[in-house]
């Protein structure tokens, strides 16, 4: 690597010459049009229309080269306006419309084209060609991804990141010459979990988002938000656009730490809840509906004399003290509102509102993670591993973006071969054939197989605890000093591949450890940490670092704030000693058995509960608040890696709705409690939780405060050309309206603000002059791949210590499993499509959700009678005891005595996993 | 004298015709390309010109255009609904410039008087017309690549039939 | 797979000869035979085992016999449809890989296809620039929607609608189409004959524009641009406004093109 001075449009610039020259000049801001080149996935030369004009030394002639496949070398003069390359570049679009369909009127991408863009940016006008147009037939590809494959300029970018990157199998470039097809062999749903990203990847319209097209707005006229993803723990940023007041669409917001370009299908096309007829629009008090601030009134009053003991009133007699009102909280409710909750009900009857099992796994994992010395991962620390070993996670179902985070480490991570080959990180095609050659890097330890088995080195399947010994015997095999005993009884054949997996652990200087809480597993759990620990990493750290899943949006940060079990909640209720209780943003029928909360529900007085969709929950309150939902509220959530990314609406939210932490506000108002009264805006409430938690205050920093101003003025949610503002609410009045007043952030619902580019965790669209797509990101980043200016978005909030603590405890390995005669272990399958609460209320993604069914390995299924989609019936002994009766499903890498159930589906009772599992004999010969 | 003058020729002038354009009764002359009242035209064929595209709304220099597009079962993009509101056009013509399809069209029509402002708020049945308007011969979907019922994939003016993929002949 | 027959069938007298012995057999440094065949209107059509280095007169006139009676040689397509063309007064050129290239020519396969006065030169360009583009990968955008666009030129200049801009067009689209501008050489060689026929044949092609017809066609059509249109008789163009769809898969042309189209 080295820094070579060279000259661009006579300009002398010092640049790294392991980069290519188009990646050099955009990131310099010269103006350079592509196609085939993408950030994420390098350089291949097709398109032809990066050319630019090329001198060497004292060379007059010059040549035209493509900048994205050529190195800088010293000397160099490089001529992006040079009348040949400019005419060159132009020809290329004139050949690239030869077949272009006249479609941009009834074209999604128009708008944002980067077609039309870089026609506009070559100047090529005038149409020649005079022959007539190919055509193909387009294939239905499933709910979420339209094909209208005339407009395809075959830049071959939709074929490089579904098969290269994304691992998807079911698409492929047909044809040869000006008639090249990408698409499937026949109609059918994409399979691939990212699909989604051909939206973007593509230049033109062939690919476009169809969840969109059913309520179509050009993005001129979208008024957008810095958005974080509600649907798992991975935080991937997006940016929502809403229209008319309802969201239509949401795209990728690049943040190189979480989630860089791309995301899964499910946080690109759920979005529809918002908009669903499962909203809580309006208070509900049973059937009637009261106005807010009646209901608000009432409540407080209840809430009022729930809280008497804290009051006494001058003369009065003393009052008995009354049971103090309960609350329970949410993994994907915001920061701010769970805050504001525990603030209102008090630290000791403040309760989580998680799964007894997932409480006790996730406070593991936070005090796993708190205790260091494993630092977690952001993108970044995983993309420069040289080797990932992934435990008990099925990391396409629990956290989709590790999945394909992984998969592009796997194929771009630089290695020996890469480097005495001379191959460059940008040569796509080089990287690619080399890749096919070497020893994958990437090893899988799971319950089951899961879509990243194909990319591994090596996948071992086990029941959970025998996946706990096979960690640990890990660990002995790295350090026989970490463990006091290593799990014995290991048999021949698990021991060779201990020995395989020990082998490629020890030759990595720089591992990374993924783990989580999704396969129930506390044992396993604590061993992964312990294996992190027993694997090298860079200082202070000293550990590998350690990625843990978790499955909800504000899991980490719930946790962090910490509270008790709900269980406990159940149990104050049943002895009576709750007369109020307050839930925010959760469905306890989901993280507890059906009678358990039902008994809670009618013993825990009034059930006050603050949701934006109707669920099993509201429908048992008392009264349900309308809260804004994710696309509405302002709001701090937690990633699993531990950081506190502040989520920006793109809607504000017609009254009643609001946020749910000024409910709680407007709660303790009319309860005349002295708590929340001064919480104006939300910046109020962090600046509260910074004070009473030091250690969550970092979370305040997010964002820019609301009061921060950019020449004076606010940041604006719409662009300069949003239109329709005088007729688009005419029919309701023809007066206008003055768009709302957003307290809580420094941008405006309007179109009036500050132009230029905003700190980064406000940017909430990718425009700039001459380019109008999502390419205009490259205008946004300090280099192009690298950072947002001024940092990537979001603030860590969990780092290891930094004097080392006193040594963690030393895991025990749990016996092997050994399953009873007539008892399986059931454990937890997750679902990308299915396992999710809010991504369900969505059309299209339920649409792909699978029903409930018992999958089984083919021994159990020979054993039990059972054939492939029969019904099997079952009785789960979990918490509670539940006769189910499932269609079988064979899995053949699922180990004998293991049987797997979909958790989180709609229609299924909660399941509490793992638990025994038998099958029902009585009902079967019945 | 000047003003003696004068008053001869205000004197000749009762002899001369006047100017004066007796309306209602009479009608004024309006110039084919007058820009007054908007409409949405149809198409040849009888279809519906405007495709939802948008372009008019954006090139509203007072923002009084605003649609929701939708599509047809015959795979037509038309607009869900349409609303011009004519207490703030100012008649630029800036929208039928930038229309692609001739769909939104400026007519010499210039009576547009309401008593009251919301009465000045026209919906998509109030701007639709029978005809094609100014521009006869244009029809957007003859031209345009999308299929739609009645033309199919590689049947628009300059297209070839579409490739068949899996034929086994170079 | 064998790559290249000719190469391996001479490994055997190298083995049997010796290296220098086999070397010395050819008439410059290059050495040893090569297969050399002509095609075409000679006497004697066929291939010859030659020493490297035989002048392509010789080649011509001593082992094919010269021109057949009744045709004049124009000029000749030395290495396969990727070489420039050597006219009919430049074929003492030395046929081994340097002198060609001195030449401006190149040897390629070392054959000699005759083109005489009864071959249309639009005609053949039409014909070689129609295979390059039935051949195109369809990677880089100057091969895979230039080519079909230069046969649709050159089809309308061979039936009759050619116009004056088309021959700037072509030139144009020759230089969209150098060894630079593409990934790989199949399009930048389909325009080394394209180039050189243009030249040497600049004449022909403004002919047919002018005259608005092929002159070559009332000998017959010979050189397979009449497949196009399905073996139309000459003068039977289509009328304005006539739409007709593509040559199907059977004659071999441009599915997507469909340069018989009016415009």
């Amino acid at each position: 690597m080295a820094t070579v001075a060279i000259t661009i449009e006579g300009v002398p610039h010092e640049v790294d010459d392991r980069r290519n020259l188009l990646d050099i000049c955009l990131s310099l801001g010269y103006d350079v049009p592509y196609f085939c080149w993408h950030p994420a996935m390098g350089s291949i030369g097709a398109c032809r229309q990066c050319a630019v004009k090329l001198f060497w030394d004292d060379d007059q002639q010059g040549e035209i080269v493509m900048s994205c496949l050529t190195r800088p070398r010293a000397g160099n003069r490089v001529a992006i306006s040079d009348p040949e390359a400019l005419r060159f570049r132009a020809a290329v679009i004139e050949l690239l419309m030869t077949s272009h369909p006249h479609d941009c009127p009834v074209c999604d991408e128009g708008g944002e084209c980067h077609l039309q863009d870089m026609t506009v940016m070559t100047g090529h006008v005038y149409r020649r060609y005079a022959f007539d147009k190919r055509t193909f037939e387009n294939y239905d590809l499933g709910p979420f991804v339209t094909h209208e494959m005339n407009r395809c300029i075959q830049c071959y970018r939709c074929l490089r990141f579904y098969v290269d990157y994304a691992g998807g199998h079911d698409f492929a470039a047909f044809g040869l010459r000006n008639e090249v097809y990408f698409g499937r062999l026949r109609d059918g749903a994409l399979d691939s979990e990212f699909s989604g990203n051909l939206v973007e990847v593509c230049p033109v319209g062939v690919f476009d988002d169809k969840t969109f097209a059913a309520h179509y707005t050009r993005k001129w006229d979208l008024q957008t938000g810095p958005t974080v993803c509600p649907f798992c723990g991975r935080g991937c940023n997006t940016i929502a656009g809403a229209r008319y007041g309802e969201l239509r669409r949401v795209l990728n917001r690049f943040n190189g730490d979480v989630n860089g370009y791309f995301l899964c299908d499910r946080g690109r096309f759920a979005y529809e809840s918002v908009n669903g007829p499962e909203r809580v629009r309006r208070p509900l008090v049973g059937l009637s509906g009261l106005s807010a601030s009646e209901l608000v009134r009432g409540l407080g009053a209840r809430l009022e004399s729930a809280l008497g003991e804290r009051r006494v009133a001058v003369g009065a007699r003393p009052r008995v003290a009354r049971p103090r009102p309960v609350g329970i909280g949410s993994p994907r409710a915001s920061l701010e509102a769970n805050f504001a909750l525990k603030r209102l009900v008090g630290d000791d009857r403040f309760f989580l509102g998680l799964a007894d099992g997932e409480h006790t796994l996730v406070e593991r994992a936070v005090a796993l993670l708190r205790a260091g010395p494993s630092p977690t991962p952001s993108l970044r620390d995983i993309e420069a591993a040289d080797l990932v070993i992934v435990l008990g996670e099925d990391l396409t179902n629990t956290a989709p973006m590790l999945d394909l985070s992984v998969r592009r480490w796997a194929r771009l991570r630089p290695t020996a071969d890469e480097e005495r080959l001379g191959i460059a990180r940008w040569n796509d095609a080089g990287i690619g054939m080399v890749k096919k050659e070497e020893p994958s890097a990437l090893w899988i330890a799971a319950t089951q197989a899961g879509k990243l088995d194909e990319i591994a080195a090596e996948t071992f399947h086990g029941a959970p605890d025998d996946l706990a010994r096979f960690t640990l015997a890990l660990v002995a095999a790295l350090d026989p000093k970490a463990l006091r005993r290593p799990p014995k009884g290991l048999n021949a054949g698990a021991a060779r591949t201990v020995a395989r997996f020990a082998a490629a652990l020890r030759a990595a200087e720089r591992p990374v450890v993924i783990s989580g809480v999704s396969s129930g597993s506390l044992p396993l759990l604590e061993a992964s940490a312990a294996l992190a620990r027993a694997l090298p990493g860079a200082p202070p750290a000293g550990a590998a670092p350690l990625a843990l899943v978790v499955p909800e949006v504000n899991t980490l940060g719930l946790m962090l704030l910490g509270g008790e079990r709900l269980s406990e909640a159940f149990r104050l209720a049943v002895a009576g000693d709750v007369e109020v209780t307050l839930v925010i943003e959760n469905d306890l029928y989901r993280r507890a058995p059906a009678a358990q909360v039902t008994a809670f529900l009618r013993a825990c007085g009034t059930a006050i509960v603050v949701d934006h969709v109707t669920t099993a929950t509201t429908a048992a309150a008392a009264a349900v608040l309308p809260a804004a939902s994710w696309a509405e509220t302002t709001g701090t959530f937690v990633s699993h890696e531990g950081r506190a990314q502040r989520s920006i609406p793109a809607l504000a939210p017609p009254r009643p709705v609001q946020p749910t932490w000024r409910w709680l506000s407007a709660l303790a108002a009319a309860a005349r409690l002295p708590v929340g009264q001064d919480w104006l805006t939300l910046d109020d409430v962090l600046d509260e939780l910074a004070r009473e938690r030091p250690d969550l205050a970092p979370a305040a920093l997010a964002a820019p405060p609301a009061d921060a101003r950019f020449v004076a003025m606010k940041i604006p949610r719409q662009p300069t050309r949003y239109s329709g503002r005088t007729a688009m609410h005419a029919d309701v009045s023809v007066f206008d309206a003055a768009p709302p007043d957003d307290r809580d952030t420094p941008m405006s619902f309007s179109m009036e603000g500050y132009r230029e580019q905003p700190p980064a965790a406000l940017i909430a669209r990718y425009q700039a002059p001459r380019w109008n797509s999502v390419q205009a990101l490259n205008k946004f980043q300090e280099e192009i791949g690298g950072p947002l200016r001024g940092g990537d978005p979001g603030v860590r909030l969990i780092e290891p210590p930094a004097a080392p603590g006193p040594p963690p405890p030393v895991p025990t390995a749990p016996p092997a499993f050994r399953p009873a005669s007539d008892r399986l272990l059931a454990v937890p399958l997750h679902h990308i499509y299915g396992s999710e609460e809010l991504s369900m209320l969505s059309p299209p993604v339920a649409g792909r959700a699978p029903e409930p069914y018992l999958a089984l390995s083919p021994g159990d299924a020979a054993r039990w009678g059972g054939r492939e989609g029969a019904p099997l019936p079952v009785l789960l002994h979990g918490a509670e005891k539940l006769h189910l009766s499932l269609p079988l499903r064979i899995v053949a890498s699922l180990p004998e005595g293991v049987a797997g159930l979909p958790v989180g589906l709609p229609r299924q009772p909660f399941l509490d996993l793992p638990a025994e599992l038998e099958i029902d004999h009585e009902s079967r010969h019945v | 004298m000047s003003y003696l003058r004068g008053l001869w020729i205000v004197f000749l002038h009762l002899f001369r015709r006047s100017d004066t354009v007796q309306y209602p009764t009479q009608m004024n002359y309006l110039p084919a390309r007058y820009r007054g009242r908007i409409v949405l035209s149809r198409d040849p064929d009888g279809g519906e010109r405007c495709v939802a595209c948008y372009l008019c709304a954006a090139a509203c220099p007072v923002d009084c255009i605003a649609l929701q597009a939708t599509t047809d079962q015959d795979g037509r993009r038309y607009p869900a609904w349409f609303r011009i509101n004519f207490s703030r056009c100012i008649y630029c013509g800036f929208c039928e410039e930038a229309c692609p399809t001739y769909a939104i069209q400026l007519t010499p029509d210039a009576e547009m008087s309401e008593y009251l402002r919301p009465s000045l708020v026209y919906e998509k049945e109030d701007l639709q017309i029978a005809g094609t308007g100014k521009y006869h011969d244009y029809n957007f979907y003859r031209v345009a690549g999308l299929a739609i019922d009645g033309k199919g994939k590689g049947e628009a003016e300059c297209e070839a039939p579409p490739a068949d993929l899996k034929r086994l002949l170079p | 797979m064998i790559n290249n027959v000719e190469s391996l069938c001479c490994v055997a007298p190298i083995v049997r000869l010796g290296a220098e012995r086999w070397r010395s057999l050819g008439l410059t440094d290059e050495g040893g035979t090569r297969m050399y065949g002509v095609s075409g209107r000679a006497r004697r059509t066929g291939a010859w085992e030659l020493p490297v280095g035989t002048p392509m007169r010789e080649l011509i006139e001593r082992h094919a016999g010269g021109m057949r009676e009744g045709f004049a040689l124009r000029a000749v397509m030395p290495g396969g449809a990727s070489t420039p063309l050597v006219p009919a007064d430049a074929i003492d050129v030395i046929m081994d890989f340097d002198h060609m290239k001195q030449a401006g020519y190149g040897l390629g396969t070392g054959t000699a296809l005759l083109i005489d006065d009864s071959v249309c030169p639009v005609g053949l360009c039409l014909n070689l620039v129609r295979f390059f583009a039935q051949e195109s990968c369809g990677w880089c955008t100057p091969c895979w929607a230039g080519l079909p666009w230069m046969v649709g030129v050159l089809a309308d200049i061979e039936e009759g609608r050619g116009r004056p801009e088309h021959l700037d067009l072509l030139a144009e689209q020759m230089w969209f189409m150098g060894e630079q501008m593409c990934f790989c050489d199949l399009a930048p060689s389909a325009t080394k004959a394209l180039g050189t026929a243009l030249k040497l044949f600049r004449g022909e092609f403004e002919r047919h524009i002018e005259e608005g017809r092929c002159s070559y066609r009332e000998r017959g059509p010979i050189t397979g641009a009449g497949s196009a249109a399905g073996g139309r008789p000459a003068g039977s163009g289509t009328a304005t406004g006539d739409r007709r769809p593509g040559p199907g898969p059977a004659a071999g042309g441009l599915p997507g093109l469909a340069p018989d189209r009016v415009r």
